[in-house]
C-alpha cells in the first residue's frame, strides 16, 4: 500500500486484502437481510482492509449486537401488549439502523483510502441478494424465522 | 534531521498545496516524514494537507505532532486552528489560533484563520475585523479580499461582494477563489449561465477545484427543481456532518414509523398507507436524486477544456 512514513488514518490491509468490499454492502445486507449477516461482514471487512478504526467499529457491533439481542429477546418474551410490541419493534428497527449506519460511516473514509491506494474491490452484490432471497422460514418455520429476526436479524 | 533534499521536498509540496495539487503534497510530506519524523513543519503542512483531503482526524494526529515537536510553531497553531475548525470545535480553534497571532502578529495567515473561524461562529463583524487586519498585512494577497466579499455576499450585500470580487480579480484575474466568488455573486443575482461559465473557467486552470465543482452544482440546481430539492438536502445533510446527519436520518425513519403505526391504532389506515407510500417516495427520490445529478454533472464535466499548462 504505502512505504514509509505512516499516516494515521491509513488502512494497513492484511492477508484478507482481497476480501475487501464498499462497506455499502454490508449496510445493505443490514436493511435487505439482516444484523446476522451485516455485523459479521462489517467486522470482517474492517479487519480485512486493516482499517484504522477498527477498535470504534468492533465496539459498535459488539454493543449493537448485545442490545439488540437483548431488546429482541424482551420483545419476545416479556408479557407486553401488541401495540407495546409494535412501537418496540420500531426502537428496535432504528438501533439496528443507526449501529450499521454508525459502523458504515467509520468504514467508509478507510474505503475510500484503501482505494485510493490501489487496493482490491470485490463486489457484495450476490451476497446481499443471496442473503435476502434465503428461504429460512422454510428451515425454521414461521416462529422459529420470527424469534430469528427478533435476536439477530 | 532534514537534509537539503527533505527542504526541497517541503518547499515541493508547499507548491503543490498552492497549485491545489493535495495528494502530491501529501506524498511529498510522507517521504519528507519518512527521512526525518521529527521535522515539525513537515507535520503542520502535513496537516494542512490532510485536512484539504477532508481527512481531519489523521490532521488532528499531525497538528498535535508539530505541536509537540515544536510548542511555539506558528504554524502548528495555524494546522491545530484549522483542524478543531474543521470539527467545529470553534473555542479550540479561537485558543489555538489568537495563540499564532500572539507569536506572529504580523502574520496575515494567522488573522485570516481567525476570521474564518469567526465568520463560522456567525460573527461577522469580528470577522470583518481580522479579515482587514490580514489585508493591511498582505495588500498584494487576494485571499482576504475574497474571505470579505463572501462575508458581505452572505449577509447579501451584493454590490460590496462585487466590489470586493473585482478587486481582487483586478489583481490577479485567474484567481480561483476570487472567479468563484463572482460566480457565486452571479448565481445570486440569478444569472445562472454566467455563474455556470465562471465555475468552468475556475475548472479548465484546475479540474480538481473543490470550489468551483461546487459552485457548477450549485448552478445546475438552480435549473431544475427536481434536483435543487435534493441539493438542497444534501447541502443541509452535510452542513450538521456525519454524525448528526446519522441522527437526523434515524429520527426520520422512527417518525414515519411511529406515524404509521399511531395513525393504524386511530383507525386511520389511508392515512397510515399515505404516511409509508410518502416514505417511500423520499427513499426512491434521495436515491435517484443523486444518481441523476452527478449523471448530468459528469457529462458537464466532460466537456471542460483543460489548459494545457494544467
Amino acid at each position: 500500500m504505502t512505504t514509509g512514513y505512516r499516516i494515521a488514518d491509513e488502512p494497513m490491509p492484511g492477508r484478507l486484502a482481497g476480501w475487501v468490499v464498499n462497506p455499502l454492502w454490508p449496510l445493505l445486507a443490514a436493511m435487505l437481510a439482516g444484523f446476522w449477516l451485516a455485523l459479521p461482514w462489517f467486522a470482517l471487512n474492517g479487519v480485512a482492509m486493516g482499517s484504522a478504526t477498527r477498535r470504534r467499529e468492533l465496539a459498535w457491533i459488539v454493543g449493537g449486537a448485545i442490545l439488540s439481542a437483548a431488546t429482541g429477546a424482551a420483545l419476545w418474551w416479556a408479557p407486553i401488549p401488541l401495540r407495546a410490541f409494535r412501537y418496540g419493534l420500531v426502537a428496535l428497527v432504528a438501533w439496528r439502523l443507526a449501529v450499521a449506519y454508525a459502523v458504515y460511516q467509520l468504514q467508509q473514509s478507510t474505503f475510500e483510502l484503501h482505494q485510493h491506494f490501489g487496493g482490491a474491490v470485490r463486489s457484495g452484490a450476490m451476497v446481499v441478494v443471496a442473503a435476502a432471497l434465503l428461504p429460512v422460514s422454510r428451515v425454521l418455520g414461521r416462529d422459529g424465522m420470527a424469534l430469528l429476526v427478533m435476536l439477530v436479524g | 534531521m532534514s537534509g537539503p533534499f527533505s527542504d526541497m521536498l517541503e518547499l515541493h509540496a508547499r507548491q503543490q498545496l498552492a497549485r491545489g495539487d493535495v495528494s502530491g503534497a501529501i506524498e511529498s510530506l510522507r517521504r519528507v516524514l519518512s527521512e526525518a519524523p521529527d521535522e515539525p513543519f513537515a507535520h503542520a503542512l502535513l496537516a494542512m494537507a490532510l485536512l484539504q483531503a477532508r481527512r481531519r482526524h489523521a490532521a488532528r494526529a499531525e497538528a498535535r505532532a508539530a505541536l509537540r515537536l515544536a510548542p511555539d510553531l506558528v504554524g502548528a497553531y495555524l494546522a491545530m486552528g484549522y483542524v478543531c475548525l474543521a470539527f467545529r470545535e470553534h473555542r479550540s480553534a479561537g485558543d489555538a489560533l489568537r495563540r499564532a497571532t500572539h507569536l506572529a502578529p504580523d502574520e496575515p495567515e494567522a488573522h485570516l484563520g481567525l476570521g474564518r473561524l469567526e465568520a463560522a461562529a456567525g460573527r461577522r463583524e469580528a470577522a470583518r475585523v481580522a479579515f482587514e487586519r490580514a489585508r493591511a498585512l498582505a495588500p498584494d494577497d487576494p485571499d482576504p479580499l475574497v474571505e470579505l466579499g463572501e462575508l458581505e455576499l452572505e449577509a447579501h450585500r451584493i454590490a460590496a461582494a462585487r466590489a470586493h470580487a473585482l478587486e481582487a480579480l483586478g489583481a490577479f484575474p485567474e484567481h480561483e477563489g476570487a472567479l468563484v466568488l463572482m460566480g457565486s455573486i452571479l448565481l445570486a443575482e440569478g444569472r445562472i449561465e454566467e455563474a455556470r461559465a465562471h465555475a468552468l473557467l475556475v475548472l479548465r486552470q484546475d479540474a480538481t477545484s473543490r470550489r468551483a465543482i461546487h459552485l457548477l452544482c450549485a448552478a445546475k440546481a438552480r435549473r431544475s427543481w427536481f434536483l435543487g430539492i435534493w441539493w438542497r438536502w444534501n447541502a443541509f445533510m452535510s452542513s450538521l456532518g456525519g454524525g448528526r446527519a446519522v441522527t437526523v436520518l434515524v429520527a426520520l425513519f422512527v417518525a414515519q414509523r411511529l406515524a404509521i403505526v399511531a395513525l393504524g391504532d386511530a383507525g386511520l389506515p389511508r392515512a397510515a398507507s399515505a404516511a409509508q407510500l410518502a416514505w417511500f417516495g423520499f427513499a426512491v427520490y434521495t436515491w435517484i436524486g443523486p444518481a441523476v445529478f452527478f449523471r448530468t454533472l459528469k457529462k458537464e464535466l466532460e466537456t471542460v477544456r483543460i489548459r494545457a499548462d494544467y
